[in-house]
């Protein structure tokens, strides 16, 4: 059974982490999905892959009616994000799937066959009941080139998708502890699956301006308070982009062979 | 779908994919006739006059070419349409058993208030019916094919033997007198013949297997 932990509860607006599945097998990354609730009503922040389906329905069913899942924000394309989308469409069919729009035919690939709806590179206010706060930020090539994180200002999360991501062991604390121990487990996967310094720093040049109490990625751990700007701070002073060096490591080896 | 199942569907879809290299070696077998034909009537053409009749032989095995030719675009096409049905079926499998795993993890977090998901009781209904409906059409399918390939045996087989006895006789009539050409394009029908008919015996015994493999399916699924 996946954990389940309400990240915050104004009365109206509600959050819920649902991740660190003990009976997930080994051979899956291990991903955190995440509900916000605006009364009875829902959305549902990368739903995951297919094998994940049973175990994130069973989830989302303690907190919400099934009926009441209005709609899927896919921040990118990747099967971990989104490949359980035909599922929730087989439980759901009145359901809006939001994307960004250079994945928005590839994303019904996955099944299902229903129109996405496009979200622009500038990004857009995610409608969920009657609210129309929840913000989607760019953050195109960190890693995907379509990719948004999302903002609350209401809950003051920031939803950073692949961002922040930490490929931490399956018993790991769900809240980071002690920010120094992070980079062990973050710095290797934001140098290869983040291409590009200018989008990065792009990114966090927009993020600064939000008042973040919490950040909330799609793998490892949730950032609070001062952990936040921590990480900001690390990510920035980080050079991303490391499988360039393979190329010219090679472009160096094929010359060297060609002589 | 439990172990015991997938293994035998897994089986299934093997026998399947075995019975496509069967099959794939049926349609060079169309443009070698269409060779043999053209050999025939050069052949005839050379030795002039005297081997006239041997144009009924040229008639015979372009007719043969194109009845080979019609039925192996059947045979494709009922085959086509099985390898996406059982894509259809493995999908359809594949979602009622996440369906089942929802279902068995919906209850038993029931004592955390997880709440009932009828569109999954729905789904598995209807995933069951599709799957019944499924294997009833991938049962129809292989006895479509069964048909086809006895049919390529009743037509196609027989009819090339009867050429090749035809132009052996014919051949050896014409050849008393002039030289033997045609005895060797007799010989190739001849071989042909076997050919079609070793192809179409392949073919029918991998069928066979499959209409068994698709029976234990079905009983499996009941």
């Amino acid at each position: 059974m996946l954990k389940s932990i309400e990240l915050f509860n104004d009365g109206r607006r509600r959050w819920i982490f649902l991740g660190r599945d003990p009976k997930k097998p080994d051979t899956l990354i291990d991903s955190n999905q995440y509900i916000i609730m605006e009364g009875d009503k829902a959305t549902l922040l990368d739903p995951g892959g297919l094998e994940i389906f049973p175990s994130m329905i069973a989830g989302v069913s303690r907190e919400v009616e099934i009926e009441n899942v209005e709609s899927i924000m896919a921040s990118h394309q990747d099967p971990d994000i989104v490949s359980s989308l035909s599922m929730w469409f087989s439980v759901q069919d009145k359901l809006s799937v939001y994307a960004p729009w250079v994945w928005s035919s590839f994303i019904p690939h996955f099944g299902g066959a229903r129109e996405v709806k496009a979200i622009p590179d500038e990004g857009m206010i995610l409608p969920l009941g009657s609210s129309r706060d929840l913000q989607l930020i760019p953050c195109h090539y960190c890693h995907s080139s379509g990719h948004f994180t999302l903002y609350d200002p209401r809950a003051k999360i920031l939803f950073s998708s692949d961002i922040g991501a930490a490929l931490v062991p399956a018993d790991h604390e769900i809240f980071v502890q002690d920010f120094k121990a992070m980079p062990q487990y973050m710095e290797a996967f934001h140098k290869r699956w983040m291409p590009s310094n200018r989008a990065k720093n792009a990114w966090i040049q927009r993020v600064r301006q939000l008042d973040i109490e919490m950040m909330v990625p799609q793998h490892g751990c949730i950032f609070r308070g001062e952990d936040v700007q921590r990480f900001l701070d690390w990510f920035e002073a980080l050079q991303v982009g490391s499988a360039v060096d393979g190329i010219t490591a090679g472009i160096a080896e094929t010359a060297e062979a060609a002589l | 779908m439990s172990e015991k199942k997938s293994t035998i569907f897994n089986d299934f879809r093997t026998e399947v994919i075995d019975i496509n290299r069967a099959f794939a070696e049926i349609r060079p077998l169309i443009r070698e006739t269409r060779h043999l034909s053209l050999n025939a009537e050069t052949s005839s053409l050379k030795v002039g006059p005297a081997a006239a009749a041997f144009a009924v032989v040229v008639k015979n095995l372009n007719q043969l070419s194109e009845s080979l030719g019609s039925q192996v675009n059947g045979i494709e096409e009922v085959f086509n349409s099985l390898v996406q049905l059982i894509g259809e079926w493995a999908k359809r499998d594949q979602q009622i058993g996440l369906h089942e795993r929802a279902h068995e993890l919906i209850a038993e977090g029931a004592e955390e208030e997880a709440r009932e998901v009828p569109s999954i009781e729905r789904n598995l209904e209807e995933g069951q019916q599709d799957v019944r409906g499924m294997v009833a059409e991938v049962m129809d399918h292989i006895e479509k094919l069964n048909r086809q390939v006895t049919e390529l045996n009743q037509v196609a087989v027989r009819q090339c033997r009867f050429i090749a006895i035809s132009s052996m006789i014919e051949a050896q009539r014409i050849e008393c007198v002039e030289d033997g050409d045609l005895t060797t394009v007799a010989g190739d029908i001849n071989d042909m013949a076997n050919r079609i008919g070793k192809v179409e015996l392949e073919a029918r015994n991998r069928v066979l297997n499959l209409m068994t493999s698709a029976r234990l399916l079905e009983q499996a699924l009941k």
